[in-house]
């Protein structure tokens, strides 16, 4: 299995109450294909945390054997369904915003 | 040496951060910032870089503590302060926590993975937009 790095940002911002979430994502693409991916082929690491608490934060993985899956928090994983990257990332952003209570634009 | 740069880039939102990886999966042309932090606005970067925390870093880099109660005494700091700052140094990826297992109390030990930092403020939007890509 070979992998090679596609994406890696790492960014802070600023919600409307003045908490800051710093977002770490990055992607691989694996080589040849495997079962349990993401598109057979992503294996990535997302996450948000709250810069005052970085155990306050939203957790999305896909790697063997687990798969694709969430943490909130310091949690257990929680298995999750996304067929297409855009999609996983789709539910990220949802994630955001549902745990720290708005969209994060800035 | 080693260095980090906190970067001010209006490109930095999440909308277009998941553009930018989106588009590097599918046309396989990679997209890796390594080795910093963007914000999109002044007033985030220059919070998150604050004083307080990049002293805590410079201590970490100088005086090599091998725990983070070392760090807290250096510091005269309270260690549940020490250790949440530590927290967030590590996830900005500027140092790595070191959990060491012994007698006692389980130490973490915070190890710089830098020795510099830079601040980029670049103001020239048409430069900014060719780092982008556009």
């Amino acid at each position: 299995m070979a992998g090679a790095l596609l994406f890696e940002e790492r960014n802070s911002h600023t919600l409307k109450d003045g908490r800051m979430v710093t977002v770490f994502m990055d992607l691989w693409s694996i080589d040849p294909p495997e079962p349990g991916l993401l598109e057979s082929r992503f294996k990535l690491s997302w996450i948000a945390f709250d810069e005052s608490d970085p155990s306050k934060r939203v957790l999305m993985d896909c790697h063997k054997p687990l798969g694709f899956h969430l943490h909130i928090d310091t949690g257990p994983q929680i298995p999750v369904t996304a067929s297409t990257l855009d999609e996983a990332y789709a539910l990220f952003r949802s994630k955001i915003a549902e745990y720290f209570g708005e969209e994060l634009e800035v | 040496m080693k260095t980090y740069t906190f970067r001010y880039d209006p490109g930095a939102t999440l909308d277009q951060a998941g553009q930018r990886m989106l588009k590097a999966a599918r046309g396989g042309k990679p997209s890796v910032r390594k080795d910093e932090m963007a914000c999109a606005d002044f007033k985030t970067l220059l919070k998150i870089a604050r004083e307080s925390r990049l002293e805590i870093f410079r201590t970490i880099v100088n005086k090599k503590p091998d725990s983070i109660h070392a760090l807290a005494k250096i510091l005269d700091k309270d260690h549940s302060y020490v250790f949440r700052e530590c927290q967030v140094l590590e996830g900005f990826g500027l140092i790595q926590l070191e959990k060491a297992s012994g007698e006692g109390r389980p130490k973490v030990r915070p190890i710089a993975l830098y020795d510099r930092i830079v601040f980029d403020m670049g103001m020239n939007d048409a430069e900014l937009a060719t780092a982008h890509g556009q």
